[in-house]
């Protein structure tokens, strides 16, 4: 293909990058260090930066994402491995099992947490009090499982599909149980799946809004990050309070992306260590 | 080559810069003296059969003036709405607002127009004294309705059966809650998970032991805020402490904090709770309940009442319209106003719940319930706003949260002062 064909197919993802990621970014970093719309409007420096490393607010919302993290790796990931590997064989009820446990994943947060809302209500649902300050972030974090577990299945299923039968045969003949089947062979080889899996968990759980938004609206005891920011700009009209968590946030998802990144390197995962593993 | 290259993209480039110097002038609907933009929040179908009326009269009495609405959810307008609707190119010529902290912000940003010297001659002696009010003596808001924040909603035929009577003062009130409470029943169904709900009614009962200049006080920067100033609020301690929110089966102990107004006005509609705090515009909802054969049993209403010694004081908001100093027509819109607030459609709003503005309003509010909150409005001597409107929306915030933290028992009465200045320390190394 010649070069202007090559760049008429890349022009159009780059002006969509352009004005609705990079021009917003750069937007967002500007207005961190200008006050609110108004008259006179001067540049303020690190002001709300150094309000930030002090805001309790804040602070409260950063650890209730990082529990809220924890506690989908395990309804989402470690639910999704688990049943990867139950449903793994085919079979008529697996299939149809995994149809039904992928489905939700289909669905709108928001028509999701619409609907749990209306189970959840005090006072008039079957479920009354499951919002209650000492569950809410549980409950919202089982219900973010049960919304993307079967995500997870379907690229766990994908992992667990793409390992070479003959490992498996060498590990049985070898008189591996199914633990140690699963524990020394199936899961190095899921090495990378299983950090894709946690790179998609651990931004979605920073960039997690919606069921918190529409379950626990002004529940500062429940509060995110991006819910904090998003009153800043909707509730107290602060955008550049609400621009500096925006850039706050984006920085601790790449510092994630990082981590998970480096973390990488420190797990061996070839085939031949698999294999020498399961004849230990 | 070159010129090849330039002969192809030259048309393209040229359209499009061209588009982005005139897009501008490319607007379908731009202001002008015969076209008014039209803001409000008027969405239920009774209201807008109203306000055409009042338009299409306005239309023909005005050519060639014409009127556009531009309708918004009330949430998203006294949210977002109210701010953002000035920032494009389309701004409304008349607009709903709250009198309080959003009109004074409207004002200091040009955003609305004194409209003293388009006022017909004698049209502000039609609106009630303490609804008018003057900024830089001039008068940027003309009042539409009167919304009472607080009244206590309740089921007659509960408080018949159980010999109660409407409580006189706040003791009172609290000995009704500990009967009906003994009596196996919900005293209150409140629901406050959006914070607002009670801490208006938080801001009823500090306005009652402090009244409304040293309430006022307590939302300023920089001002400490000392514990003997919120021992109004040990009403929200009493009715937690003693089961006056929560009854095993119908709503758990702490369940008001994840309960939302509108759940906690079906709890109460439905029977569940004697009671329900909620403000004037309640009335609407119970018009709607009756006229689906919903409603099983006769509702009354009083005022929260005040302890003994204190202050008669109501929380309260007065509703209307401003008129931006951007628009073509200033006298158009500022007519267009005064049609709005005539007795004509005053009369017809009134009938479906509101609180006129206007001195006249008992005459035409034939509701019982609402000529009794028209007396109720007469007799109170002092108002304070709501915090959401009143005061900086920080500030109110943290007041919202004290109310919510001490009816959940995160705080007392005795810790709520500590919490906060606090609060107001960490707001001021923001600059607020």
């Amino acid at each position: 293909m010649s070069k202007r064909g090559q760049m008429l197919f890349f022009v159009p993802s780059l002006l969509i990058f352009l004005v609705f990621v990079l021009l917003p970014t750069t937007q967002t970093l500007i207005d961190s260090f200008y006050p609110p719309r108004g008259a006179g409007r001067e540049f303020v420096g690190g002001l709300y930066y150094r309000y930030a490393m002090t805001d309790p607010k804040f602070h409260q919302s950063l650890a209730n994402n990082l529990i809220y993290l924890f506690l989908t790796l395990f309804f989402e990931v470690t639910v999704g491995m688990l049943l990867a590997l139950g449903l793994e064989r085919e079979g008529r009820l697996n299939s149809f099992l995994r149809v039904v446990f992928f489905s939700p994943s289909v669905l709108s947060l928001v028509v999701i947490g619409l609907v749990f809302g209306f189970m959840f209500k005090e006072g008039v649902g079957v479920w009354p009090a499951m919002l209650n300050e000492d569950r809410a972030l549980v409950t919202v974090s089982a219900i973010s499982g049960w919304a993307y577990c079967g995500f997870y299945m379907v690229i766990f299923l994908a992992g667990l599909a793409a390992i070479p039968e003959e490992l498996i045969e060498a590990g049985r003949l070898d008189g591996a149980g199914p633990w140690q089947l699963f524990w020394k062979i199936k899961l190095p080889q899921l090495k990378e799946v299983i950090f894709v899996s946690l790179l998609i968990c651990f931004t979605g759980a920073f960039k997690a809004f919606d069921l918190f938004w529409v379950l626990l609206p002004n529940q500062d005891h429940a509060a995110i990050v991006s819910t904090v920011l998003v009153n800043e700009f909707v509730k107290f009209d602060d955008p550049g309070y609400g621009s500096t968590l925006a850039v706050i946030l984006t920085l601790m998802v790449l510092l994630t992306v990082a981590i998970i990144w480096a973390a990488r390197r420190l797990w061996p995962g070839t085939v031949n260590a698999a294999v020498a593993a399961a004849k230990s | 080559m070159v010129n090849a290259h330039l002969k192809r993209w030259f048309p393209v480039v040229g359209f499009a810069a061209a588009l982005v110097f005139t897009g501008d002038h490319l607007a379908l609907s731009r202001s002008s003296p015969e076209r008014l933009r039209f803001a409000h929040t008027f969405t239920a179908d009774s209201e807008r059969t109203i306000v055409n009326a009042a338009i299409a009269e306005f239309e023909q009495e005005h050519p060639p003036v014409k009127i556009e609405q531009v309708v918004f959810n009330s949430e998203t307008y006294q949210t977002i709405g109210w701010r953002l609707q000035f920032h494009g190119r389309q701004q409304p010529d008349v607009f709903f607002h709250w009198r309080g902290f959003k009109v004074n912000y409207a004002v200091e940003r040009g955003w609305a127009m004194d409209m003293t010297p388009y006022l017909s001659p004698g049209f502000l002696d039609q609106l009630l004294p303490s609804t008018v009010q003057r900024i830089k003596g001039g008068i940027y808001l003309l009042p539409q309705s009167v919304d009472i924040s607080n009244l206590v909603w309740y089921n007659q035929d509960v408080f018949a059966r159980l010999g109660l009577a409407e409580p006189a003062t706040l003791e009172q009130w609290r000995e009704v809650c500990l009967r009906l409470r003994a009596a196996k029943l919900l005293p209150l169904a409140q629901g406050n998970r959006d914070l607002w709900p009670m801490g208006n009614f938080g801001e009823e009962l500090l306005g009652q032991s402090l009244g409304a200049a040293r309430l006022d006080r307590l939302f300023q920067s920089g001002t400490v805020v000392e514990p003997t100033d919120l021992r109004g609020l040990g009403t929200l301690e009493f009715f937690r402490t003693n089961g006056c929110l929560d009854l095993p089966g119908v709503l758990e102990p702490g369940g008001i904090g994840a309960m939302s107004d509108i759940d906690a006005k079906v709890v109460f509609l439905t029977g569940k709770s004697a009671q329900h705090i909620v403000g004037s515009w309640f009335l609407a909802d119970i018009a709607d309940a009756r006229a689906k054969n919903e409603l099983r049993f006769p509702v009354g209403l009083f005022p929260a009442p005040s302890g003994v010694g204190e202050l008669d004081a109501m929380t309260s908001v007065t509703t209307g319209f401003l008129v931006n100093p951007a628009t073509k027509n200033p006298r158009a819109a500022t007519a267009f106003i005064e049609l709005l607030l005539s007795r004509k459609y005053q009369s017809q709003f009134a009938a479906l719940g509101n609180l006129s503005a206007r001195k006249d309003a008992a005459s035409f509010t034939s509701e019982p319930l609402g000529q009794r909150m028209l007396e109720i409005l007469a007799k109170t001597p002092v108002i304070v706003p709501p915090p959401d409107t009143g005061y900086l929306p920080e500030h109110a915030n943290i007041f919202y949260e004290v109310c919510g933290k001490i009816l959940t028992g995160k705080l007392t009465v005795a810790s709520a002062a500590e919490y906060w200045n606090d609060q107001k320390r960490n707001l001021a190394r923001k600059g607020l």
